[in-house]
Parts: structure tokens; C-alpha cells; sequence
């Protein structure tokens, strides 16, 4: 099994390790994400219909409405949170979700984890160090799990 | 982060525990955006932490333990035994998704009116003015050029930003209701001017005379430059401040627009070289009939002719806008199909009220609905087959969220299809 090493800025402390979810895009929280189940709703999403509670969501960034922290909090306060988020695109409302979520965030990163990083794979993710450790499966047959 | 004494004090709890679990989030939230320090903020816009009042914020309050506890542990991210004190600094609600007075027309459950029934006694007891409004500078709170505030609400922070040229990131409840206790915000991106610059150049060749055509407008550049700060140049006709709230509403919803710059308009862009504070852009496109004649498709979702819910206000109409409306209606009686909403602040119901418009708007069949949201926490008439409105923004999330046929037209169009009880608008 290959495993990759990237390091990256601690936006959240902490660690966690888990299933990725990957979206290549932005998400939407109030609008485009059901803080009842962690399912993403966005029609635009190349992530529709999937969830991430109890995941490693690893995504490009946050847009849409400034209810976006409060979407993510009330999954969070319903179980249904993201484990951690890895992210590249820094703005007041990724930021402030990860914070109230306070689950381990990472961005930053020295190689774009869009492009390191399939769903599927295990992620561990060592916040506080700064660094995050990606077990890529053999192969990626994440779609014939689903 | 650089704290100073005062917020120091804070966060040591000297204030408090509220204070002080409010001070701890932004420091913890400053620190993740990678801020040095706070900036003092007095005129903070935070959203009640029951503005949607769905099914889940029920449950969800119903699994708190109540009103006050859902706020401490979801605005403040507090515990739920916390007494909540007053709010230090001078707060403002944004739109919630009922008017009190009307929740039996908007179609809100018995369950919905009851909780917001409560949140607002509460809201009012900690001092969160209970104004709600998503435009809250139209009923004169407002920030002065440069002045550093803290916003929620997409169209309300374009508006700060780029009409009045105060200075704000997109804030949540949770920051903003920090803010609310302690009077200060993370000093970060558009709190700096060299943030601030422009970055796109859009050069506008057809005709930008209207309402309805700025909606056009901002919905297509916002759908090009998403989170970047556009510059507008080639306007021939001096817009309204109701012409720019919906430009930037439409722009905040078809991207992420918090800023936007309007050559010779807006008072950061006197000319197109302080817009882009003397560099250059690094992408121009144009505003041709193409592009405005693609954001009216794209709001337009509409197939039967037939229409039975009207929504007019998003974002909140103004007086000005309310005379225009009753102008335009004269005489005519709305279709008895048709159920024609008016969202405006509760300033400006007030003064519909003291104006004798209301007797008018009863007798036409116009409802005037204030401090709501249709959207927000889907509060609408289920019921209605298709839906029309005069706000792009509205269009956008109506045809995203409940798959009704849309129509979007201007004002007069949307009134005439009302009276008519047919979609009558066209693109000219």
C-alpha cells in the first residue's frame, strides 16, 4: 500500500483517522447540504448525493451563504459532522465551520490534496503537527463499494 | 494574535463567562484565518440563531433543552446551563423566516409560530434588536464609509462593502454573535484595503437602466468572477441604492460576491484605476445582450402560463419601492388565484401602516409580510404551482431548493401576470 506524507497549516487541532470523501469543488452548506443526514444536496456538486458524516472531507472550499457554519454546526450538534476537513481555499466561512465544529482541519497543504487524494482512501490527519499521512488503496474501487 | 488590554480582560473572564467563551471563539477563529489581530466593531448584523425556525431547528432546540439552552450551545458554543446576559454591543437581527403576524398566510406550521413566538421574546431580552431585515440599512442602521463592521446575510455584506464601502468579511452566527459580546472582529481580508482592489474587469455594452436589468447583470458577472471583487465600468445611467441591493444580491447568489466595485458609482471606484488601485485587472469580459439575455434564461424555469404565488421584496423592499409598487397596481385588484406577498423590514410595514397604504393593499388582496424571509427557512406556500418574483436572487433558490417552475420578470411585470393571473413578462 502506497502511503503519502503531505504537510500543511493546522487550522483546528487535534487528530482523527478515517474514510476520505472527495469533492473537486466548492460545497454549499445552508442550501446545499442536509445537516440532518451529512448529505450533500448541492445539484451542482460533484459530490451530490453522498455523505460525509463520520468522513474525512477533503474539498477545494466553502461558498454560498454566510450560513454555512451554521449548517455544518447543527450536524455536528446532530451526529452528523464531518471527522476532519482538509481544504484548500481559505475564507471566513470554512474557517468559522471548522472552528465551531472544532474537528481537525488542515489547509494549506504542499501538494494540492485534490490531486493526492481519491475518495476511499484512509487518511490520517496529525493537525496540530501540521501534517497529514494518505493511505492510497490498491485500487480505487470506491465507486463498486457504494 | 496581538490582544489588547481590554480584550485581554475578556478572555480572562473578568466580563464573564459569556464574554469570555466569545472572546475565546474569535481567537481561535482569528488564529485559523491567520489575523494578528481584532478590530473594534459597533455596528454588528447577526442573524437570531432561529432565523430559519425549520423542523430541525425544532428538534434540535427540543434536544438543547429549550430556547435559551439551543443558544448558548449553538450561538455561543457555550453550555446549556449558562445564564445568558444582555448584549454588550449594539446588535441587529437579519431576516427571520416568519412575520408574528402573518404566519397563517405564509402557510407556518402552529409549531413554527410558537417557537417564533418565543426566540423573539428572547431575542429581545438579551437586547438583539429584534428589527429583522436582510437590507437592516434600509431602515437606518447602517455603518458610515470605512467603518469596520461585522455582517452576516450575503446581500446585506455586498451591500456594506460595496455601495456604502464599509468593511466586512461574510461573518456567521457564531463570530457575529461573538462580536455582539464583545465588540470586536478577526482584522482580516476585506477589513484591509489593500483587499479590497479589484480584480475583474467587466465591461457592460447594452443598457443598465433598470431594476430588473441590474439584477441581470450582477447574476451573470457573480457566476463569472465567484468569491473575486468585479469591477463594473460602462454604466450610461446613474443606478438607484435599490438598483445596487439587488445587483449585489444576485451576484452574492449566483457566486460569492462580497464586494463589488462600480466605476464612477460606488465610492471606492471614483475611476476604473482606484478600483483596481492603480493595477490592473487580471481578466476582463463583457455584459453584452448575450450575457443578459443568459441570466434571464437561467432564471426563468416557467413552462405552464398559469401563476398563484407572487413574492415581491428580496432583498426587503423599500418605502420608495412600496410606492412604486402601489403606483404601478393603481386601482386593480389582484387575481383571486394569486396570493401577491410584499417582504419588507418592520420599519417600513410601520410606515406602510401610518401611510394608510395597508387599507389600500387589504382592499387590492397585496399581503404585506415584514422581518421575512421566504427562502430561509423555506417558509412559502407550499400549495402554489408556480412562483414568480422581481428578484433574481429569490429565482435562483426558489428553482435550487423546490423545483416549482420559476418566473422572473421586473416589478410591473410580475404585478401585471398578479392581476392577470398569467405570466405575462418578457426579457425587454
Amino acid at each position: 500500500m502506497k502511503t503519502i506524507m503531505i504537510r500543511g497549516r493546522k487550522v483546528v487541532g487535534g487528530h482523527a483517522k478515517g474514510t476520505a470523501i472527495v469533492s473537486q469543488r466548492t460545497i454549499s452548506g445552508w442550501g446545499g447540504t442536509d445537516p440532518y443526514t451529512g448529505e450533500i444536496i448541492d445539484g451542482l456538486s460533484d459530490i451530490h448525493g453522498e455523505n460525509f458524516a463520520s468522513k474525512i472531507l477533503v474539498f477545494q472550499g466553502a461558498k454560498g451563504s454566510s450560513g454555512w457554519s451554521c449548517i455544518f454546526h447543527l450536524a455536528k450538534l446532530n451526529g452528523k459532522a464531518p471527522m476532519a476537513l482538509i481544504f484548500n481555499e481559505v475564507s471566513t466561512k470554512v474557517i468559522l465551520g471548522a472552528v465551531v465544529m472544532d474537528i481537525p482541519a488542515i489547509t494549506d497543504l504542499e501538494q494540492d490534496p485534490l490531486d493526492v487524494i481519491d475518495s476511499g482512501d484512509i487518511v490520517e490527519i496529525f493537525a496540530d503537527e501540521g501534517y497529514i499521512v494518505v493511505q492510497k488503496r490498491e485500487e480505487n474501487n470506491y465507486e463498486k463499494l457504494t | 494574535m496581538k490582544l489588547t488590554d481590554r480584550e485581554k480582560r475578556l478572555l480572562n473572564g473578568e466580563k464573564g463567562k459569556v464574554p469570555q467563551q466569545a472572546m475565546a471563539l474569535l481567537v481561535k477563529y482569528g488564529e485559523a484565518l491567520g489575523a494578528e489581530e481584532m478590530v473594534p466593531v459597533q455596528h454588528i448584523y447577526a442573524s437570531s440563531a432561529f432565523c430559519a425556525n425549520t423542523d430541525l431547528t425544532l428538534a434540535t432546540v427540543k434536544q438543547c433543552g429549550g430556547i435559551k439552552e439551543y443558544f448558548s450551545e449553538f450561538a455561543l458554543c457555550g453550555d446549556a446551563g449558562w445564564e445568558i446576559p444582555r448584549m454588550e454591543h449594539f446588535a441587529t437581527c437579519l431576516a427571520n423566516n416568519i412575520d408574528l403576524d402573518m404566519w397563517e398566510e405564509q402557510e407556518a406550521s402552529r409549531e413554527i409560530y410558537e417557537m417564533g413566538l418565543l426566540a423573539d421574546e428572547f431575542e429581545r431580552g438579551i437586547d438583539h434588536l429584534s428589527a429583522p431585515s436582510c437590507a437592516p440599512y434600509l431602515q437606518g442602521i447602517s455603518p458610515i464609509f470605512a467603518e469596520h463592521i461585522a455582517s452576516m446575510e450575503s446581500s446585506a455584506v455586498s451591500f456594506f462593502n460595496s455601495v456604502i464601502g464599509a468593511r466586512t468579511n461574510t461573518e456567521g452566527i457564531e463570530s457575529a454573535t461573538a462580536a455582539a459580546y464583545t465588540g470586536c472582529i478577526p482584522k482580516w481580508g476585506l477589513h484591509y484595503t489593500e483587499n479590497r482592489k479589484g480584480t475583474h474587469l467587466v465591461r457592460v455594452t447594452v443598457p443598465v437602466e433598470t431594476i430588473m436589468d441590474w439584477g441581470l447583470l450582477g447574476f451573470y458577472f457573480g457566476h463569472v468572477v465567484q468569491e473575486k471583487i468585479p469591477v463594473v465600468d460602462g454604466i450610461s445611467h446613474r443606478p438607484s441604492a435599490d438598483m445596487l441591493k439587488h445587483c449585489g444580491a444576485a451576484a452574492a447568489s449566483s457566486g460569492g460576491v462580497e464586494l463589488y466595485h462600480v466605476v464612477g458609482v460606488t465610492p471606492e471606484a471614483q475611476d476604473r484605476n482606484m478600483a483596481f488601485q492603480r493595477g490592473a485587472p487580471l481578466e476582463e469580459f463583457e455584459f453584452g445582450e448575450r450575457e443578459k439575455r443568459w441570466s434571464y434564461e437561467m432564471l426563468n424555469s416557467g413552462t405552464s402560463p398559469y401563476i398563484d404565488h407572487v413574492i415581491l421584496g428580496c432583498p426587503h423592499y423599500s418605502i420608495e419601492q412600496v410606492f412604486q409598487f402601489l403606483r404601478c397596481l393603481g386601482r386593480r385588484k389582484i387575481h383571486s388565484d394569486v396570493h401577491l406577498w410584499l417582504m419588507v423590514p418592520y420599519t417600513v410595514k410601520m410606515l406602510v401602516i401610518r401611510q394608510g397604504y395597508d387599507k389600500l393593499m387589504r382592499e387590492a388582496g397585496v399581503h404585506i409580510i415584514a422581518g421575512a424571509c421566504p427562502i430561509l427557512g423555506g417558509v412559502y406556500r407550499k400549495s402554489a404551482q408556480s412562483i414568480a418574483t422581481d428578484s433574481a436572487k429569490q429565482a435562483k433558490y426558489f428553482r435550487d431548493m423546490t423545483g416549482k417552475p420559476v418566473y422572473f420578470g421586473s416589478m410591473e411585470q410580475c404585478i401585471e401576470s398578479a392581476v392577470s393571473g398569467k405570466w405575462i413578462g418578457s426579457f425587454c
